[in-house]
């Protein structure tokens, strides 16, 4: 088996791919779309039949190699959180990594709001950005306008 | 397997064995005391891979090269062997790769077997963090591995940078394969961790060098061996739910 260094010309260095970074980020927020449908997937196939087939059934939003997921939580959990808490971060408290790693993250963020714009009624995001409202406002705009 | 309950784990020991019984014979490999380059170089051979399997990942960590890699670099004579001629197999031109493969395994596996310890968990420290180990050393009765238990590290409790840096350290991923969809390579992050120790660490219990028991922080951070400091932080900081989240839906 090959070791690090041996592989090293050959390797991606996940911490400062900015794009396979920005891509990853993305499709985590597109699973958190998912998060409602998968849980009840997910209980159902507790108690179905078919219970793995219905675990195949779940969108897999994740089209890249673990490691970029990995190093997303990280700094999810240790700096991006944090920072929306309020804890403050000077700029040489954060090594380049991490800040290409926020920068990934800002322009995810903003893509991900292009494709999917906030609902109007309750500003969850939309699946689908040509729609004004979610299925749930949607349903509630239209008994209002019958009564 | 013996359970020493009093007795301290002698770290400065010139020498370390680990002893095995097979098929009715009783093994012995007897080591020189692991020094942090032994231990250094056994962690940079350790590689974390993810392999996409199905939907999901699996993840596997591969030690046999650092396993073979330490104990041809610090294995000093064996016990329980013989040769044709009946001399000495560190005569052998291919000493130590004629022991078999599988044995030289099990000899590092007894000088790596460390674990948690179950402890007590409603008792608690104002400003001090503690981790048990059980950790095999030496033989006890032939054939068998001493097991000392409760072996107490206790650290000063830690800050979200300290948090952060063992975070950076673990996951400092890399990816094999040409794309990014390649082999997810994770490198030892043991620096970080053997930092982490020797800044957080204030006492130990258990332990013993010069006949005493080893205490102070700088005297600690010096004789500790290091696969128990590895092994004392990666306790030290628990898997966060977003952690054990990625880690579950890879598994799946």
């Amino acid at each position: 088996m090959n070791t690090v260094s041996e592989l090293r010309g050959r390797l991606i260095a996940v911490t400062s791919d900015a794009e396979g970074l920005r891509q990853a980020a993305i499709e985590l927020m597109e699973e958190s779309l998912d998060a409602p449908e998968r849980e009840r997937i997910e209980r159902l196939a507790k108690t179905a039949a078919n219970g793995e087939r219905l675990l195949e059934s779940l969108p897999q939003r994740r089209t890249l190699s673990p490691g970029y997921y990995l190093w997303l939580a990280s700094v999810i959990e240790t700096v991006v959180e944090p920072m929306e808490a309020g804890v403050s971060f000077h700029s040489s408290d954060l090594d380049a990594d991490e800040m290409t790693t926020l920068r990934a993250i800002r322009e995810a963020r903003s893509e991900f709001r292009r494709m999917h714009p906030p609902c109007k009624g309750c500003g969850k995001p939309l699946a689908d950005a040509a729609l004004e409202r979610c299925a749930e406002c949607d349903f509630v705009m239209k008994q209002a306008g019958r009564r | 397997m013996t359970e020493e309950r009093n007795e301290l784990l002698a770290l400065d020991a010139a020498e370390r064995v680990a002893t095995f019984q097979s098929k009715g014979k009783i093994y012995r490999h007897v080591f020189s005391r692991l020094t942090s380059q032994h231990w250094e170089k056994f962690f940079s051979n350790i590689i974390v891979e993810f392999k996409q399997e199905g939907g999901g990942y699996s993840q596997l960590v591969d030690t046999d090269v650092a396993s073979l890699e330490l104990y041809a670099k610090a294995v000093l004579r064996v016990e329980g062997y013989s040769t044709r001629d009946g001399s000495d197999p560190r005569n052998l031109p291919t000493w130590p790769e004629c022991i078999p493969q599988n044995h030289r395994f099990r000899a590092v596996d007894a000088l790596t077997a460390v674990s948690r310890d179950e402890m007590d968990e409603s008792l608690l420290d104002a400003d001090l963090v503690t981790v048990k180990l059980n950790a095999l050393w030496n033989e006890s009765a032939p054939g068998a591995m001493k097991e000392f238990r409760g072996l107490e590290h206790r650290f000063r409790v830690p800050t979200a940078d300290h948090r952060r840096r063992y975070l950076k350290g673990r996951n400092r991923a890399f990816i094999a394969g040409g794309s990014r969809r390649g082999l997810t390579i994770i490198p030892s992050s043991h620096a970080v961790m053997l930092r982490l120790y020797d800044e957080l660490i204030e006492s130990v219990e258990g332990y013993s060098v010069g006949g005493a028991p080893l205490s102070g922080r700088e005297a600690i951070a010096r004789e500790m061996d290091l696969f128990h400091k590895q092994a004392a932080v990666s306790h030290l900081f628990p898997a966060s739910d977003r952690a054990q989240q990625a880690e579950a839906t890879e598994a799946a």
